[in-house]
C-alpha cells in the first residue's frame, strides 16, 4: 500500500503523513520507521529538523537517515514506512557529491528512476505501508534558470509516477486532507 | 468565521462578496502577515487575538507555499508562517473555501 501525501510549504502535510503513519502502524505488527532525508548546512536546517523531531516524539517512530541511495534501505513485511520527502531526497541525488543525477534531459530521467523512483516501488513491495510524502513546488510563476527548471521538471516527474503506483493520494492544503485518488 | 483560501488572482474577493453578503470581509490575511512579521509580532498569536469576539467574517488569505524554497531567508520565514497561520485559520473556521478559477470548493 503506497499512500503519496502532497502538499505547498507550511500546509500541515507532514503532520497528516504521520498520523496515516501511526494510524496504519495500529493495524500492523511490524516496526515503525521514519526516513529522513534533509541534509543539514546551517542552523535553519537544524532548526526545521528539530522541529519535526519534537512533532514525531513520542509517536513511536524509529528513525533512518537516507540521504542518497534509498535502494540501500530495507525493511520486513509488516512494517510501516514513513519517507519524506521527495523533494529535499531529489535534491540530495541531483547537489550532494555522492548522488546520482549528475546529468540533465533525458539521462536524469533514467538516474532518477534508478535512484529514488525505483526503490520507492522497492518499499513498497517489502513493507506493510508506505507514506511518500512530496511538495507542490511549481506555481509560483517565477521563471527560473535552467538547472533550477530541471529540479522542478523532475519532481514534477517523480510526483506523477508516484501518484500513478499510489492507492492513496492526498493533497493537504492548511492541514485539510484533499482527497485526489481515492479515499483514507 | 469563514476562511477563504486560494492562488493569488483567483477570483477569491469576488466568490466571497457573491456569496457572504452582510458579512465583514477582512481581504489580503497573507499580507498582513507579512507586515505583522516585519515589525516583530508573533503571526499566530496576532491571529488568535484578531478572531477574538468577532462573528459573521470572512477572511481571504492567498496560498503563498506552491513554489520553490526562496533563497531570501526573511521571504522564507514569511512563505512558512503565512502556511501556519491559514492551519490555524482553518482550524477554527467554520467553512474553509478553496477559489482555483474563480471555482470556490468547499473542503471544510
Amino acid at each position: 500500500m503506497l499512500y503519496l501525501v502532497t502538499g505547498g510549504s507550511g500546509s500541515g502535510k507532514s503532520e497528516y503523513a504521520e498520523k496515516l503513519a501511526v494510524l496504519n502502524h495500529q493495524k500492523e505488527q511490524g516496526s515503525l520507521y521514519y526516513i529522513a532525508t534533509m541534509v543539514s548546512y546551517d542552523e535553519e536546517c537544524q532548526e526545521r529538523i528539530r522541529r519535526h523531531r519534537v512533532m514525531r516524539k513520542d509517536k513511536g517512530f524509529q528513525t533512518l537517515e537516507c540521504f542518497c541511495h534509498l535502494g540501500q534501505i530495507y525493511v520486513k513485511k509488516n512494517d510501516v514506512v514513513l519517507l519524506e520527502c521527495m523533494s529535499n531526497l531529489l535534491a540530495n541525488e541531483m547537489y550532494q557529491a555522492d548522488g546520482s543525477i549528475k546529468k540533465r534531459g533525458k539521462e536524469a530521467d533514467i538516474q532518477l528512476m534508478a535512484s529514488i523512483l525505483e526503490p520507492v516501488l522497492q518499499l513498497k513491495r517489502q513493507a506493510g505501508c508506505l507514506v511518500v510524502v512530496t511538495n507542490e513546488v511549481f506555481s509560483d510563476g517565477v521563471l527560473y534558470e535552467e538547472e533550477t527548471k530541471e529540479y522542478i521538471r523532475l519532481l514534477g516527474k517523480a510526483n506523477a509516477f508516484l501518484a500513478n503506483h499510489a492507492e492513496a493520494v492526498t493533497e493537504v492544503v492548511c492541514s485539510i486532507p484533499v482527497y485526489l485518488k481515492a479515499s483514507v | 468565521m469563514i476562511l477563504i483560501v486560494g492562488g493569488a488572482y483567483q477570483g477569491k474577493t469576488e466568490y466571497a462578496r457573491e456569496h457572504f453578503k452582510g458579512y465583514e470581509i477582512e481581504n489580503h490575511y497573507h499580507e498582513i502577515v507579512r507586515t505583522q512579521l516585519t515589525e516583530g509580532k508573533n503571526p499566530l498569536e496576532e491571529a488568535e487575538n484578531y478572531l477574538d469576539g468577532r462573528e459573521k467574517l470572512v477572511i481571504i488569505s492567498d496560498e503563498t507555499g506552491y513554489g520553490l524554497v526562496p533563497v531570501d531567508a526573511f521571504e522564507r520565514r514569511c512563505r512558512e508562517e503565512t502556511g501556519r497561520v491559514n492551519c490555524f485559520l482553518a482550524k477554527k473556521a467554520e467553512k474553509v473555501i478553496r477559489v482555483v478559477c474563480g471555482i470556490g470548493t468547499q473542503i471544510k
